[in-house]
């Protein structure tokens, strides 16, 4: 499956404890094809940047990537995914429509996030076509 | 990607567990196997660097606050004139 895997898993994953750590883990590990955006990328940084020292922040990034390169990785660029940017708008606050647009490819079979009020539990999302794609961590844990 | 053939020695015990994972239709030959151990070894030294750097002190609920707001952020640099 190719999953797209909101900024929190990430997050979740440079922790030390945690059972959240362990989802991007198991993606990883089971064969899955993990597709990273140019929007994840540049909010990854971002976040780097607040959540670690300058000095780690500046190598966080990469061994992240390094890490996600061991598994099978697919980048998308907002020139694969703009053409869905205003239908994504319909359902999501704006700052969220990069990651709803993208989920929206039709290349991409999951969309995997924490985010219950945007997402999970966003009812026009949930009666929509989109609800199939988008998936609880748990729920993608059930899966694999 | 080209492959080379090397030869490997493995314990009886390491064998009969490739094996037993092969015969049960996980891995379609000894090779894959090993193959895929490889890879997963990789995926484990890359998250020990990972955790090497330190673990993120603040609790999860300020993390998740602070995702939003750079998320916002970052949606506004990247494509905030893109969807008005």
């Amino acid at each position: 499956m190719n999953i797209l895997a909101d900024s929190n898993l990430y997050i979740a994953s440079m922790r030390r404890s945690g059972l959240k750590r362990k989802v991007l883990w198991r993606i990883l590990e089971t064969n899955n094809i993990l597709v990273l955006t140019d929007f994840l990328i540049a909010e990854l940084r971002e976040n780097f940047q607040e959540l670690y020292t300058p000095s780690q922040a500046r190598i966080a990034l990469d061994l992240l990537l390094q890490y996600l390169s061991t598994g099978l990785l697919i980048v998308k660029t907002a020139q694969d995914y703009k053409q869905h940017l205003k239908t994504a708008a319909e359902f999501v606050p704006p700052k969220d429509t990069p990651i709803l647009a993208a989920a929206m490819l039709d290349d991409i079979d999951l969309l995997i996030t924490w985010d219950a009020k945007h997402f999970l539990n966003n009812v026009k999302l949930m009666q929509s076509q989109w609800e199939a794609k988008i998936k609880h961590p748990d729920e993608l844990l059930e899966m694999l | 990607m080209t492959m080379q053939a090397v030869q490997v020695r493995l314990s009886d015990e390491q064998l009969a567990t490739i094996d037993k994972l092969v015969a049960a239709g996980r891995y379609p030959s000894r090779s894959e196997a090993i193959r895929d151990y490889l890879r997963k070894a990789q995926l484990w030294e890359a998250l020990e660097k990972i955790l090497a750097l330190g673990d993120i002190d603040a609790p999860e609920s300020a993390v998740e606050k602070r995702l939003a707001a750079t998320r916002q952020r970052v949606y506004e640099t990247l494509f905030g004139k893109a969807v008005a």
